[in-house]
């Protein structure tokens, strides 16, 4: 069960100071230290989603649809608005998304699983299981920073899927891999689209969306301008992208013309 | 390194040692060991919540483990590595081994005053990234304050307090002095050393929790 009411997220934009004591000092004694402008990311969020189903999230880049997830997650605190998350929830790690580069695969596998609340010992017997799935039996103590990108989203996917979480967060890594895993991730999304776990999916990939989630939301500068059947919000979502883009046109001929 | 020192400084400073190049060697070996042991956490500890800011981002889980565990693991060495020598010390100085029961307290204090440091230093990090060659020029000036490899006593009586200032002078001495027996272990230098490493801590652990609220912005 997930329950956001009027969530508002705002965040520090980068430093012109840089993240640095020396300039920070030096601006200070010239008296040029400004305090640093806010900007607003996610605006009025409302969003409840009962457990088992299936949601996913739509809009432009910068739209703010993985800071969403990441309050969802717990991640980052609304600056206002109450969030609620009942249930473990566990996100697919991605390429560069929190693996050390340096242990080896069995360890991350432990390590992630420790991390999201699981014990050593009950990691043990999951590791076969998750290096299966991944189809990396043979990488199984070569260090992560020596797998192939593809090959690190299989394990993320993997090791996140195998755990049975309550709530699956998927942001953008499904299309990742090759023909054979991805073939081998839809059957598992298959059976993680059992009725009872609640998933959560960012995602370009439109006809996915259109025909693996029952509901999804379009996002849009940090708001949620639709909400509703997947069919709908996708269709929402193309003729918004097709109104702007004959606006541009038109606004194009219109210049011509009046030369 | 301590036979690197006992090489170079030995001959000048053994009669501070009873004439004993051994016992000088111990003296420099037990302040190697504290200050390396400082130097080492603390630079990692002050890496630790940085270096897994794309983890930060993924999952939500208690910062503070970052610091303290990188302290912690180091701590490890410390107690399989170093106390059995400080123990073999104890024996070759013919101490009794009623007082090598004290050992503990001043290791003990030690690992909480890098795990306060560790904490304070890990949060500013996030936040300054210059702190790492401030913080380097730090810890060598309290490598050179700190009597590692000459005795106290060749230090001037004007600033000598300069040196009893250094925070690890309390780790350093009683560890000294119980180990090496060179005196009974001075009680009020064994509880400085317990309040510096509890303050450490507090104030490490104060300082994090007043600054979480600001690192997912900046990880």
């Amino acid at each position: 069960m997930i329950e956001l009411r009027g969530v508002t997220l705002d965040r520090r934009s980068p430093d012109v100071h840089g993240n640095d004591l020396k300039r920070r000092v030096f601006a200070a004694l010239r008296g040029n230290l400004r305090p640093l402008p806010l900007r607003r990311v996610l605006e009025d969020i409302n969003l409840s989603v009962p457990p088992g189903e299936k949601l996913g999230i739509i809009g432009p880049n910068g739209a703010g649809k993985s800071t969403l997830l990441k309050v969802i997650c717990g991640v980052l605190q609304p600056s206002a608005g109450s969030v609620a998350v009942s249930g473990r929830v566990a996100p697919v790690i991605e390429v560069g998304g929190g693996f050390d580069p340096e242990l080896p695969v069995v360890e991350n596998i432990l390590f992630f699983g420790v991390l999201l609340g699981f014990s050593r010992r009950d990691m043990l017997s999951r590791v076969a299981g998750v290096l299966e799935f991944a189809g990396l039996e043979e990488y199984r103590n070569t260090p992560v920073r020596a797998l192939s990108s593809g090959m690190v989203a299989r394990l993320g996917f993997a090791i996140a899927t195998d755990v049975d979480p309550d709530i699956l967060i998927v942001d953008e890594a499904l299309s990742v891999g090759d023909e054979k895993f991805r073939a081998k991730s839809q059957r598992r999304i298959d059976r993680m689209w059992s009725p009872d776990a609640t998933v959560l999916v960012v995602s370009h990939d439109l006809q996915f969306i259109r025909r693996s989630c029952r509901r999804a939301v379009v996002m849009e500068h940090g708001r949620i301008v639709f909400d509703g059947l997947a069919e709908e919000a996708v269709t929402s979502y193309v003729n918004a992208v097709d109104a702007r883009a004959s606006d541009v046109l038109a606004r194009g001929r219109a210049l011509l013309r009046s030369r | 390194m301590t036979v690197v020192y006992a090489a170079v400084f030995g001959r000048t400073f053994i009669p501070y040692y009873g004439g004993s190049l051994e016992r000088y060697a111990f003296a420099v070996f037990i302040g190697l060991t504290v200050i390396g042991f400082f130097s080492a956490t603390t630079s990692e500890a002050l890496m630790s919540v940085v270096a897994d800011g794309a983890l930060l981002n993924k999952l939500s889980v208690p910062k503070t483990a970052f610091p303290v565990a990188s302290v912690l693991a180091n701590s490890f060495q410390l107690g399989v590595g170093m106390l059995p020598v400080l123990i073999g010390i104890g024996i070759a100085s013919r101490v009794s081994p009623l007082q090598l029961l004290w050992l503990p307290l001043p290791l003990i204090a030690l690992v909480a005053f890098c795990c306060g440091a560790g904490l304070l230093l890990s949060a500013l990090y996030v936040f300054y990234r210059d702190i790492p060659s401030i913080w380097e020029l730090l810890t060598f000036f309290v490598w050179v304050t700190s009597a590692v490899f000459y005795p106290l006593a060749i230090v001037p009586k004007r600033i000598a307090h300069i040196v009893e200032f250094n925070p690890l002078f309390a780790f350093v001495t009683t560890l000294r002095e119980i180990a090496m027996g060179s005196a009974q272990p001075d009680v009020r230098l064994l509880g400085i050393g317990a309040l510096e490493g509890l303050g450490a801590l507090l104030v490490g652990i104060i300082v994090f929790r007043a600054a979480q609220p600001g690192f997912m912005d900046r990880l």
